[in-house]
């Protein structure tokens, strides 16, 4: 019996390159950029609840300013004052706020009960946290706005400029360094010690070497702290698209 | 299908599990072990909450951690303790949580009373939470699971502090529920499973002892299970002689259930094996061994 010849009908070579284009396109997921992710985030999971702890935040905010504006407008402080140590005081303070607001929201998580059934969630606590950490920020950046403008209003040896530029970079160092502890180390003491470090350290200069301290944040020229600022600004928002897609090695709990 | 191939899982030189292979399709599959076997380990590990030491877990091929935010928008899950927002009604706080899920909110506000009828909490649905009782709790935990309609549900414990009719309630919902989707069901209560559940996997010393329907896992007992009344002052000696599975007292008498290799006496009734005669003959303690009966 003669054997029919097998015929396959070929596509054609554009057929082929259309036809992977389509399969990569539908295997391969496309990274969103991070302005897009919170776009999304912003519209799937909607304002009132990615700050479903609105009242636990504004409280935390309020408690903060009112103390920091306090103890800037405190008369024993006022009489202790040195010429530049208020700036001191700004780069100390400054990021405080911004801790302990992105502190009481994974406490608050963790304390409940809600972390492994968040975790669990299609928009996981870590990448809630990206979105929120990132308002934060802004709520701290005005925050500080408005810390510096009473500040000098009392004080007239400080700069506004200047004073806000070492706010606004001591802000995003320590932001930089609190996000890095949360994706990087894994050790709960690590973390600790890196938090509670600047505080120290800050501290410590303070307290023994005021002079330097003081001239080396006055000596330093604005331009310098701005470069500084945008870098360590984009430093901050690489990682917290990092946070978005956060899991240790060894699962999140 | 969710695979889970050669998963083991240690802390240390502590291991967990050891060289696990399962696979579910839909239906209701029971995870019965005694409590520090693996079971809430593994059950992490198919919820992501831990990644495996070895191995991998895959579901419809790909790999359930790569698979991220997608993967965790096909799956609902119950966790053995789970937290809530004291303030928060079991309606604030499902919607909460069906905005994490990325449930449209229009979806949600629909899905919200309807699983709260289903649970039996509608009359309470503005009532906050802190009021709650034990079993109300764990009926909105059961509820949130439910939100994203998934496509696994992975239920750890489900039915603790839930009372009789609830329980059977509770049956009921899962059963219908998993005509479309794989639900896993952990619990070390074997009577949660017993009407329910299509196969039961039994975990024991990191590894899978049996995974099987309930009425072949019940073969391994098979012409081995005997009920008979013993006399109170001969009860000492009959229980070094056998392996006890359960015992009442009845008209001064005492009733018992029990497991033999031996040939059956005259007053010994051959019953028909149920999942808790195996339950507590493969947990049974190292010094019972000698009772070995041969597996099928």
């Amino acid at each position: 019996m003669k054997k029919d010849k097998l015929y396959i009908d070929m596509p054609d070579d554009i057929t082929i390159e259309k036809e992977i284009n389509f399969i990569v396109e539908k295997g391969i997921k496309k990274e969103e950029s991070f302005y897009l992710y919170m776009k999304n985030v912003y519209r799937q999971v909607g304002i009132k609840y990615l700050f479903h702890d609105a009242s636990e935040i504004i409280f935390v905010t309020s408690l903060v300013l009112s103390l920091l504006i306090f103890l800037g407008l405190n008369r024993g402080f006022q009489m202790n004052i040195r010429a530049g140590s208020l700036y001191v005081f700004i780069m100390i303070v400054s990021p405080l706020l911004y801790l302990l607001i992105s502190l009481v929201s994974f406490i608050s998580t963790k304390e409940k009960g809600m972390y492994e059934l968040e975790m669990t969630c299609k928009y996981s606590l870590y990448q809630l946290a990206a979105f929120r950490m990132f308002v934060f920020s802004i709520i701290c950046i005005l925050s500080n706005v408005a810390l510096v403008s009473i500040l000098v209003a009392k004080y007239d040896e400080i700069n506004f400029l200047r004073a806000l530029i070492i706010s606004i970079t001591s802000l995003f160092l320590f932001s930089t360094l609190f996000i890095y502890t949360i994706v990087a180390l894994r050790s709960k003491l690590a973390k600790y010690i890196v938090i509670i470090g600047w505080i120290v350290i800050n501290l410590i200069l303070s307290v023994f070497s005021i002079d330097v301290y003081i001239k080396l944040l006055t000596s330093i020229p604005i331009a310098v702290y701005f470069i500084v600022t945008v870098a360590f600004m984009y430093i901050y928002l690489k990682k917290l698209k990092k946070l978005i897609n956060f899991t240790s090695m060894r699962g999140v709990i | 299908m969710l695979s889970v191939n050669n998963v083991s899982k240690s802390y240390g030189k502590f291991v967990v599990l050891k060289d696990i292979n399962l696979e579910f399709t839909n239906g209701i599959y029971g995870l019965l072990a005694p409590n520090g076997a693996g079971k809430t380990t593994l059950i992490k590990i198919l919820a992501t909450l831990l990644f495996p030491t070895q191995g991998e877990v895959l579901y419809e091929g790909k790999d359930i951690i790569k698979m991220d935010e997608d993967y965790r928008d096909v799956l609902g899950y119950l966790p053995q303790d789970f937290g809530y927002y004291k303030n928060y009604s079991p309606k604030k706080y499902l919607l909460y949580l069906a905005a994490l899920k990325g449930v449209e909110q229009k979806i949600a506000k629909n899905k919200v009373p309807e699983l709260l009828k289903i649970v039996g909490l509608e009359d309470v649905e503005d009532k906050k939470m802190k009021k709650f009782s034990g079993g109300m709790i764990q009926r909105v935990g059961i509820a949130q699971a439910m939100l994203n309609d998934p496509k696994i549900l992975i239920l750890d414990e489900p039915t603790a502090g839930l009372d009789p009719k609830e329980r059977v309630r509770f049956r009921n919902l899962i059963s219908e529920l998993a005509r479309d989707r794989i639900v896993i069901l952990s619990t070390h209560i074997v009577s949660d499973l017993e009407s329910v559940a299509n196969e039961i996997i039994l975990i024991k010393d990191g590894t899978i002892a049996y995974k099987d329907s309930i009425e072949s896992i019940c073969k391994i007992l098979e012409d081995r299970v005997y009920e008979t009344e013993v006399d109170f002052k001969d009860m000492e000696r009959f229980r070094n002689q056998s392996f006890l599975l359960s015992e009442r007292q009845g008209n001064g008498i005492m009733k018992v259930r029990f497991i033999s290799n031996e040939e059956a006496m005259d007053t010994w009734n051959r019953v028909h094996p149920n999942l808790e005669d195996v339950f507590l003959y493969v947990y049974r303690d190292e010094n019972m061994k000698g009772l070995d009966v041969h597996e099928y």
